[in-house]
């Protein structure tokens, strides 16, 4: 049996026939317009009006964008990376302060919570004309009465308290003991109780100095 | 002009977004004249195509991620944002005018008329009538004659570029000829009209 096709079913496909593309029933449809004149010419003006359409966008100037559209483009690509580049190590920074904020938090803390060793730099040569009772004494920025007389030795009946940054150091065995006047607030950041209203006074202190030249301990004279 | 042909569009997509701008110069080669001419088409205004082109890759360097592969390819998604800016430049243009509009024209019926028209299309200076009607047809139809006849897609790429089913492409072709043919025409009789 032959397939025998409509007009109205050839007027749905012509467009598809005209512009070439892939139609089934493209055989059908040729012996059609062989036996319809108004079908004919309903493809010849399809097929025209492809033609013309195809010229015309041949035709039709400009086909790209102008070279002023790219350059636009490519300095807004530029300042567009520099704003995310800038982002991101912003973020960074923050990032990076935060975690050693938080690490020197844990050091500090973990600083201020450690034992401190009483004894730990008082030499026999120094221990021996101590009384007991004066060697338990805390440190104390009040003046002691063999200050005031301006004498030297009555400072020893306190110990030397160790200093931080002597903690990992050899243990020595020649001392050597060093008067200095030192701000109040040099001591308050070694870790001594010292009132706000006195940060500013210059106090007298002895360093334990051993003999390799570090600073063992301190011990408040005035 | 540089060969830009290298790498897959999600490969130089990847190295834009990570700064690399050959690679953004190279996804611009390879779109910026299609969506351009698809524009220039549509207004038929390059200053309005030029803008359209400016805000489509505008619109790629600044929200890259917006784009998703799996939704479809890359040219149907810059080709949807140059769409969407090309009928908002036509509706700024010319006000609001409904983009189904096609309904109340009269589509052409083959007569003798169409013999004359048919020897007018043949000659080369028939190109501007061309474009006059092209410009005249309501722009979901305009779109349709964009695509597939003057920019000769298939009916599947056009389909993907406007996010319709290939049935709407076809069948929106067909009434989009169907109506430049009578706006062809109607050209055609306007001068023997005017001069009698």
């Amino acid at each position: 049996m032959v397939f025998a096709m409509t007009c109205e079913m050839f007027n749905s496909i012509v467009d598809d026939l005209a512009r070439g593309g892939f139609c089934e029933e493209e055989a059908e449809a040729l012996d059609h317009v062989k036996i319809c004149p108004g079908c004919a010419q309903r493809l010849a003006e399809a097929q025209t009006l492809t033609l013309a359409l195809q010229r015309a966008a041949e035709a039709w100037e400009p086909k790209e964008a102008p070279p002023e559209v790219e350059r636009l483009l490519l300095i807004r690509f530029r300042q567009q990376r520099n704003l995310v580049r800038w982002h991101r190590r912003k973020q960074h920074w923050i990032m990076g302060a935060v975690a050693a904020g938080i690490v020197l938090m844990v050091g500090l803390s973990f600083w201020l919570a450690r034992p401190v060793p009483a004894h730990r730099y008082s030499s026999p040569a120094m221990e021996s004309p101590r009384q007991p009772a004066k060697q338990s004494a805390p440190p104390s920025l009040v003046p002691s009465p063999a200050v005031e007389a301006e004498n030297p030795q009555p400072a020893e009946d306190s110990e030397f308290l160790p200093l931080p940054s002597a903690e990992d150091a050899p243990p020595v065995t020649e001392e050597q003991v060093v008067r200095i006047s030192v701000p109040a607030s040099a001591l308050q950041e070694i870790g001594f109780p010292v009132s706000a209203s006195t940060t500013s006074e210059e106090v007298t202190a002895d360093i334990l100095i051993g003999e390799d030249g570090i600073a063992r301990g301190i011990r408040i004279v005035q | 002009m540089r060969p830009y042909t290298a790498g897959s569009d999600d490969d130089l997509l990847r190295r834009m977004q990570n700064g690399d701008e050959e690679a953004f110069a190279m996804i611009y080669h390879r779109y910026q004249g299609g969506i351009y001419r698809f524009a220039l088409h549509m207004t038929g205004n390059p200053a309005m195509a030029e803008e359209v082109t400016q805000e489509v890759f505008m619109a790629l360097i600044g929200q890259p991620d917006r784009f998703d592969s799996l939704k479809g390819s890359l040219q149907a998604f810059l080709f949807g944002i140059g769409r969407n800016h090309t009928l908002r430049c036509l509706e700024r243009e010319r006000g609001l005018m409904p983009l189904d509009a096609g309904g109340e024209w009269q589509t052409h019926a083959t007569g003798e008329a169409s013999l004359e028209l048919l020897d007018d299309l043949a000659r080369r200076e028939s190109v501007a009538r061309l474009r006059e009607a092209v410009k005249s047809l309501p722009p979901i139809y305009r779109e349709v004659i964009a695509l597939c006849d003057l920019e000769e897609k298939s009916y599947a790429e056009a389909a993907q570029m406007l996010a319709c089913a290939v049935g709407t492409i076809r069948s929106r072709l067909h009434r989009a000829r169907g109506l430049l043919l009578a706006k062809l025409e109607a050209l055609y009789r306007a001068p023997a009209n005017q001069g009698g």
